[in-house]
């Protein structure tokens, strides 16, 4: 697991506070997997919250996988213990809906919230959400929606939401949820060969609405040279 | 929308776009690359420039000026323009024909020890034909090491000979002076007498035969000379002729008289017979003086018809044979006059041809006994400071080497894939950078 405090600290410092009263919802996505998006995400989410004091939710597309959860439990030590499971949705509504539904026993159907949960990390004001993929019957299918009114309601109650989207290469979740959210931040890695597939997330992204604050470069392996740095200004 | 932007979605960048501020700490990465790469060089040039001796330099210089050799030669058109002739005279001291000579004359005078200190007996007791290669090196040593040199609108050749042997550089640049003087000559002079000569012995061949067919001609008709023997047998029957003449006037006269006398004679021979001869008073007894005077008369009078006649049929019979042989001589006059044509212009061309010949010699002699055109400025001395190459091959080296090891650090960073700087990366997707990561362990 990979400290990246010092890092983060400079991402918000770029991205800039959110506004008091009103919260800021940030979503993280790669082109293709394997850039880094979701430690990104989830340390900027700690850095929020942890060491900003901002109530911050951690939402995690990948539904399937809810790898945030598991890399949160896997460093207990330094995330601290999670919470119980509790409702992740303040008012019912989700961002996915589950298809067929599962209906109740007086013949309505369950909300698609019941599939989400989410757990506060140690003591920070954290919460990170997840999927029971175990609750899925049949051949139910998870499809992500185009509608905003589990974000409108998250931000009540929240300062920060930060969006871990799966890459766009493997989802379109990404820019399905990008017209909602404030910012979105291409996580592009350095040793990414081809270098059109975070050009054409950009565009996708700007031509589904969302906006592109800008890229976060990771797994930067050029550095200048201690010499070079002091000429520099 | 930026235009930047307008212009990313019509095409996106299939390579990262490198800011200038990028190419130092880009490069910095390949130090490791360019340092193998600028050590394998200079170290390779520097092996090199080791092995490098200090040369001595000997200079000449020769002026070259209007010679015979371009003036006096030329048939046609103007005189050659100096600046050819220092072109020409500058592929002439370049040639390796003159090298030749200047190796062969080195041996004679110092032996191939002079040329070759290090392997003076490689030259001794080998077939000429391991000599002939022996020389062949030799010349290609000389041509490496000479340097001629011709400025423009100048007329001033300079020579340079650099040598390990201050004494050898000046021994050879000096015997290549010298020989050069003598070898020009035979590139310069007679380049058409031996043309004019060939002509003139093909000229001189054909007259020959001219001659020979001329006098079998000749002799062949019994002719001495044709036309001495058409203007005699002219003259000759002219005179005949002549004799032809006065002696049928001869004979009429001697007819004419004969005639007379034997009327004569007749009648005095019919009067005595009758008796009329005899006067009335006398009678004559004996010989008659007149008869005997008229017979006397009349047998000189015959003798002399026949021998004129028996003189004009042999003046005729000899006219008959000058004619006959005027009308031959007037039948072989035709194939005489196409003989004797021949005999002429051939011999009036070997006599152009020999002119010519003997013209063109004497130019060539001229030419080659002099090199008027031709002024040795500068012979060569022993050059008082040597040169060595090792500084500028170890500065080239160097240079080469860093350029190369630049090449190799540009060659390899363009060619790493990904985006290597937050500024390369910026500039490819033209979104600003937010934030970046190094490469951290777990």
């Amino acid at each position: 697991m990979v400290d990246l405090n010092a890092e983060m600290a400079e991402l918000w410092g770029t991205l800039g506070a959110p506004t008091p009263g009103r919260a800021r919802a940030i979503q993280f996505v790669g082109a293709t997997a394997g850039e880094g998006t979701s430690t990104v995400a989830r340390e900027f989410a700690f850095h929020a919250a942890a060491r900003r004091g901002h109530r911050v939710w951690l939402v995690d597309l990948d539904l399937f996988g809810s790898p945030q959860i598991v890399e949160f439990s896997a460093d207990l030590p330094r995330f601290g213990p999670l919470g119980p499971p509790a409702a992740a949705s303040p008012d019912g509504s989700c961002f996915f809906t589950v298809q067929p539904p599962l209906k109740r026993p007086d013949g309505r159907s369950w909300p698609a919230s019941r599939y989400l949960f989410a757990h506060a990390v140690g003591v920070t004001s954290l919460w990170v959400t997840g999927f029971r993929r175990d609750a899925l019957k049949g051949r139910q299918t998870v499809h992500i929606l185009p509608t905003g009114d589990y974000w409108t309601a998250l931000r009540r109650h929240s300062d920060l939401i930060v969006v871990d989207a799966p890459p766009t290469d493997r989802s379109p979740a990404a820019l399905t949820v990008a017209q909602f959210m404030d910012d979105t931040v291409l996580v592009v890695s350095a040793d990414q060969a081809d270098v059109r597939a975070p050009a054409r997330l950009r565009d996708s992204i700007n031509n589904a609405g969302g906006a592109c604050a800008g890229l976060f470069f990771n797994r930067t392996s050029v550095e200048p040279p201690a010499f070079l740095k002091r000429m520099r200004p | 929308m930026t235009s930047q932007h307008a212009s990313a979605l019509s095409g996106w960048a299939s390579r990262p776009r490198y800011a200038s501020s990028d190419l130092p700490t880009l490069l910095w990465r390949e130090r490791h690359l360019m340092t193998a790469v600028f050590l394998g060089v200079f170290i390779l040039g520097a092996a090199f420039a080791v092995t490098l001796q200090r040369t001595y330099p000997a200079h000449a210089s020769v002026l070259v000026g209007q010679g015979q050799a371009y003036v006096y030669e030329p048939r046609g058109g103007e005189a050659v323009p100096q600046s050819s002739q220092v072109l020409s005279e500058t592929e002439i001291l370049g040639s390796d024909g003159l090298k030749e000579q200047v190796v062969v004359q080195l041996i004679q005078r110092f032996g191939w020890a002079e040329l070759d200190p290090e392997h003076p007996q490689d030259y001794d007791g080998v077939s000429e034909a391991k000599r002939q290669a022996l020389r062949s090196r030799a010349v290609l040593g000389i041509r490496r090491s000479l340097k001629v040199e011709s400025g423009t609108g100048t007329p001033v050749i300079r020579l340079t000979y650099a040598d390990t042997d201050k004494d050898r550089a000046a021994l050879v640049l000096n015997t290549l002076l010298e020989q050069y003087l003598l070898y020009r000559r035979t590139v310069l002079v007679d380049p058409v007498g031996a043309a004019f000569e060939d002509q003139r012995r093909s000229f001189q061949d054909r007259l020959n035969q001219a001659d020979i067919a001329y006098q079998s001609f000749l002799t062949s008709n019994n002719i001495g000379d044709f036309d001495s023997e058409k203007t005699s047998l002219s003259q000759l029957q002219a005179q005949i002729q002549q004799q032809q003449s006065a002696t049928e006037t001869q004979l009429k006269a001697r007819i004419g008289r004969l005639a007379g006398l034997e009327v004569a004679l007749g009648q005095l021979q019919a009067a005595v017979s009758s008796g009329r001869a005899q006067g009335q008073g006398a009678s004559r007894v004996g010989a008659d003086p007149v008869f005997q005077t008229l017979q006397t008369e009349t047998l000189q009078l015959g003798a002399d018809v026949n021998a004129l006649r028996q003189s004009l049929a042999n003046l005729n019979q000899q006219a008959e044979q000058l004619t006959q042989r005027r009308l031959r001589l007037a039948g072989l006059e035709p194939q005489f006059q196409s003989l004797s044509r021949d005999r002429d212009v051939l011999r009036s061309n070997v006599r152009d041809f020999a002119v010519k010949e003997q013209q063109t010699q004497a130019a060539s002699a001229i030419a080659a006994n002099t090199n008027d055109n031709i002024r040795v400025i500068e012979r060569a001395t022993p050059a008082a400071e040597g040169k060595s190459l090792r500084m500028p091959v170890l500065a080239l080296s160097l240079i080469f080497g860093a350029v190369s090891a630049l090449c190799a650090g540009l060659l390899r960073m363009f060619l790493r894939p990904g985006l290597p700087t937050r500024a390369s990366a910026a500039r490819t997707l033209d979104l600003p950078v937010l934030g970046s990561a190094p490469v951290k362990a777990a």
